[in-house]
């Protein structure tokens, strides 16, 4: 294996899921957004949604607050400082990898 | 087409913003107080009422942009927030402000040049103040068209400079061609707006029971 595909390997597992990088995608271009507006954007069943939802939490990706705006519950996810530097190197490594394998 | 998909979300988060057509209600609101604005002045030329229309005038400028956000935040949070869903855009930080201060004030300052020298030199049976006033709405909502997408900005863009130039041609003495023209404008962005908020809420009925997560 060559060292360029041998650096495929290392890359953020907990990213390198669609849904979750689609997640993450749409978190990295707003300041934040609800749970209503990720499951219209990702597709996502409600079940799915929230487990991937805690998995990015749990890693410290996003953060959640559960609050309301008027009589409605909003679930707020918010991508952290660690959250954005992790997705910025998974996409380096992607196109580093798509650049080399082309 | 745009692969990169932080490129693609930002790009469909800021087309979520136009989707209901909050957008137009709140400026074509604006418009039409533009057009009583102009209406009103029109009648009180000529009297000491009409400095104080100038304050009035100064204040509308300065806290439109201001208004226009306050109005679509507010109907956001009453129709689109509780079927949609929330986003917030990040906010803009020292270096972006300074670039879009710079931006403005420099496209301010080329359109009020252009303004001068077209009402200096500006030839007879022709009323150039509707012109350039659609033209420069003609540009900003041809900008919002490519950006995002919503062929009915285009629409708006086609009216704007429509109106513009027929208005030019018929010439309305004391600046009256500014009260069609943003009393029409405003009508018809309330029109489009209108139908936008319909097909919009069509599409997404009020899930008054259907709670969050």
């Amino acid at each position: 294996m060559t060292n360029e595909l041998r650096a495929l390997t290392d890359i953020d597992r907990l990213l390198h899921e669609p849904s979750r990088a689609v997640i993450v995608a749409i978190l990295a271009a707003l300041e934040s957004a609800d749970f209503v507006f990720l499951q219209r954007e990702t597709g996502l069943t409600r079940g799915n949604l929230s487990t991937h939802l805690t998995k990015l939490e749990q890693a410290g990706y996003i953060s959640i607050e559960k609050t309301f705006r008027g009589k409605y519950p909003l679930t707020l996810c918010a991508l952290t400082a660690t959250g954005r530097e992790a997705f910025s190197k998974y996409r380096k490594k992607l196109s580093q990898f798509v650049e080399q394998t082309e | 087409m745009t692969t990169d998909p932080l490129r693609s979300a930002q790009k469909r988060a800021f087309q979520y913003w136009y989707v209901d057509g909050t957008f137009e209600f709140s400026f074509g609101g604006l418009c039409l107080i533009l057009a009583v604005y102009f209406y009103i002045q029109h009648l009180l030329a000529e009297t000491w009422f009409s400095n104080l229309l100038i304050i009035f005038f100064l204040l509308l400028m300065l806290g439109g942009g201001w208004l226009i956000k306050r109005l679509v935040m507010d109907m956001k949070e009453r129709i689109t927030f509780p079927r949609t869903g929330y986003i917030a855009f990040p906010h803009k930080t020292g270096s972006h402000r300074w670039r879009r201060a710079l931006g403005g004030g420099i496209s301010g300052a080329c359109a009020a040049l252009m303004v001068v020298l077209l009402l200096s030199n500006r030839p007879a049976g022709f009323d150039w103040t509707a012109t350039i006033s659609g033209l420069i709405f003609g540009a900003v909502v041809t900008y919002l068209g490519f950006r995002t997408g919503a062929a009915r900005f285009f629409i708006h863009a086609v009216v704007s400079i429509g109106l513009g130039i027929m208005l030019g041609f018929a010439n309305l003495p004391q600046n009256l061609g500014l009260i069609p023209f943003y009393g029409l404008l405003g009508l018809a962005l309330l029109t489009v707006g209108g139908i936008s908020l319909i097909r919009y809420l069509r599409q997404n009925p009020d899930r008054e029971t259907q709670h969050d997560q």
